[in-house]
């Protein structure tokens, strides 16, 4: 039976499991949503306010346990409207399916209305993209696309289809799985000769940390992780992607490590005699000045992309492959051991270097952010918008669950948040947070009006100190103060913002104050925001300076 | 600066040239010659001369072959 190019992207999506697309309707996607609204097999759809709007929420539906998210849009502006969504999902490895439409095949290059080159376009912001200029194409390179998305490093994969062709019939077999051979998660469990050396060196070290990235949530192994870290007495830092593989609890827990982290985990990274890096890409926020990252330290770089071996670290050990199979045999294969000098020396940095905290009942971005922890489960998804307030959930959110803090970790993706939020509690059919600042949600708080359209759920808390805080601070210490552009010096009330859109909205200037709201927003049923009033003076402090180290330290006041 | 030339063998794919040469540009590579044959099998053989530097030559390498139509990935002798 033939059936048009719109059906088959339907029944492709029925095939491969997706119950919910985000999208923004367009002259171009027009048969799509024709075939969506039949409702053939039961596809939700979400329409988001803008089309950015909708590919953080499929990203942060993908994020949220779902798997792989599935965004459509219209050609030209509805297709460069997604670009910095699938950059985001790119940088940070999510698994995204995006569709959008096209010019009809016999319009390509006459500059029609909303002509682009999506493909050409997506090229550095994918894994791979897609350009269907035959019917008899679309069923195999949509499979193949949700391959590509979801095997080895995960990653957002694009397929732009001219809108004749989503008219267009062909024949339709639903029996045919996926027939191109894609690339198979690599096997490290074959590699048994940089296993071993792995065990051996693990084996002779003194001062071992285990450094977390994304790549451990990714490859859902964040058991073995803790596994091997408690086996051989290795304390355990993280990078902000993988700032959930370990609960906060652990005894080894050390937290964030990188500029704006927690200094105790720089210190220990830069103390260790080993660090056994899983995940991890070795980002610059990350490893500040690169040269000396982990100078008095071996490295064994355990990661599922080929591509990131050397690409910023020269590892004593590299290991490449599904992280599951290689964290399994090494911790099978070591002995058990412990540091006890170790244990002593990683006290002592906790006392030297571990954050004084304030007053308990200031209203400080960390009690605010302790405060909403305290009384949320552990399993709520937290997203975050980019700048200040992205460091201190960081630091002080106490994430408990794998894949629970969404975050911009790689693109640094300002207005991701409210989107991914969505997309997060939608995935989870419940509840989830969103902390903001001031300049991130204005950037995409239209969304809001999604979340009310839907029911959705969101809590947002945006921590409003009246400007862009952390490129206000980095002007305070680099540009001897000269403030230019930082100063939002609005007047935007977020809870009548809210308000007006069909949300809930309070304002909170104490915890008290917080506290009531936050009752409220549990008891919602749709979304809230509470907009909470922090003084300008709060800073991301301490911090390591670019390309600096932990001998560089900049605390507040200095 | 350095003049590297790379072997590279894939599948003829549409944009395939497009990509090598965006990802080129993305790690700061110089493309000073290209050459592109495709045989019977519909696979094509791609040799590039560029200009970059010496030390990313293995990483480029890696990054090449990371591309979804790329089946391998070599330095040809200078």
């Amino acid at each position: 039976m033939e059936i048009t190019g719109s059906e088959i992207i339907i029944e492709i999506l029925a095939e491969q499991g997706i119950d919910t697309v985000f999208g923004y309707p367009g002259g171009n996607v027009l048969s799509i949503y024709d075939k969506l609204s039949q409702n053939r097999h039961g596809i939700r759809h979400i329409l988001t306010a803008h089309e950015q709007g909708a590919v953080h929420a499929c990203d942060g539906y993908s994020r949220s346990g779902k798997g792989i998210g599935v965004v459509i849009a219209t050609s030209g502006p509805g297709a460069t409207n997604l670009i910095t969504g699938l950059a985001t999902a790119f940088a940070d490895s999510v698994p995204i399916v995006a569709i959008t439409g096209s010019v009809p095949v016999s319009s390509i290059g006459t500059d029609s209305f909303q002509e682009i080159d999506t493909a050409s376009l997506t090229l550095a912001a994918t894994k791979h993209s897609f350009f269907i200029k035959d019917i008899q194409k679309l069923a195999p390179t949509l499979r193949k696309a949700f391959e590509i998305a979801k095997s080895g490093r995960p990653g957002p994969v694009l397929v732009d289809i001219p809108h004749d062709i989503q008219k267009a019939y062909c024949s339709f077999d639903t029996s045919k799985g996926c027939s191109h051979k894609t690339p198979a998660d690599c096997d490290a469990s074959q590699d048994t000769a940089s296993l071993d050396m792995a065990v051996s060196l693990i084996n002779r070290c003194h001062r071992p940390v285990v450094y977390c990235g994304g790549g451990v949530i990714n490859g859902k192994c964040s058991e073995e992780i803790q596994s091997l870290a408690e086996k051989c007495g290795a304390y355990m830092a993280f990078t902000m992607m993988g700032l959930s593989a370990a609960s906060a609890s652990h005894p080894r827990y050390l937290g964030m490590a990188g500029l704006y982290g927690r200094m105790e985990a720089a210190k220990a990274i830069s103390e260790a005699d080993l660090i056994i890096a899983a995940g991890v890409r070795f980002s610059d926020r990350g490893t500040g000045n690169r040269e000396k990252f982990g100078q008095n330290a071996r490295i064994i770089h355990l990661d599922i992309d080929q591509a990131e071996q050397g690409k910023v670290i020269n590892a004593d050990i590299e290991i490449t492959g599904s992280l599951k199979e290689a964290l399994s045999y090494i911790t099978e294969n070591i002995e058990e051991a412990s540091h006890p000098e170790w244990d002593i020396a990683v006290e002592k940095i906790k006392t030297d270097y571990s954050e004084k905290r304030g007053g308990k009942t200031d209203f400080s971005p960390r009690n605010i952010i302790e405060t909403v922890n305290s009384m949320t489960s552990e399993g709520v998804p937290v997203a975050t918008d980019v700048g200040q307030h992205q460091m201190w959930v960081s630091k002080y959110y106490d994430f408990r669950r794998p894949g629970t803090h969404l975050t911009s970790g790689g693109f640094g993706t300002m207005g991701y948040g409210m989107g991914a939020a969505i997309g997060a509690a939608l995935s989870v059919n419940g509840k989830s947070v969103l902390f903001t600042g001031d300049g991130s949600f204005c950037m995409n708080f239209n969304e809001v009006t999604t979340a009310v359209r839907y029911s959705v759920p969101v809590i947002v808390i945006v921590l409003n100190n009246g400007g862009l805080g952390m490129i206000r601070q980095l002007q305070d210490c680099f540009c001897d103060g000269r403030r230019f552009s930082t100063e939002l010096m609005r007047k935007t009330d977020f809870a009548q913002f809210a308000k007006a859109v069909g949300a809930e909205g309070y304002r909170a200037e104490s915890l008290e104050e917080l506290k009531d709201a936050y009752r409220n927003a549990l008891k919602a049923h749709g979304p809230v925001v509470i907009d909470c009033c922090i003084k300008e003076s709060e800073n991301a402090l301490p911090m390591i300076p670019p390309n600096g180290t932990i001998d560089e330290i900049i605390r507040q006041g200095e | 600066m350095d003049t590297i030339k790379i072997a590279l063998t894939a599948n003829n794919a549409d944009d395939l040239i497009l990509r090598i040469t965006a990802e080129l540009h993305k790690r700061g590579f110089e493309i000073k010659s290209f050459m592109y044959s495709v045989d019977s099998s519909d696979t094509a053989e791609i040799g590039i001369t560029a200009f970059g530097e010496g030390s990313k030559k293995e990483q480029i390498l890696r990054q090449l072959y990371r591309l979804y139509d790329i089946k391998k990935a070599d330095l040809a002798a200078c």
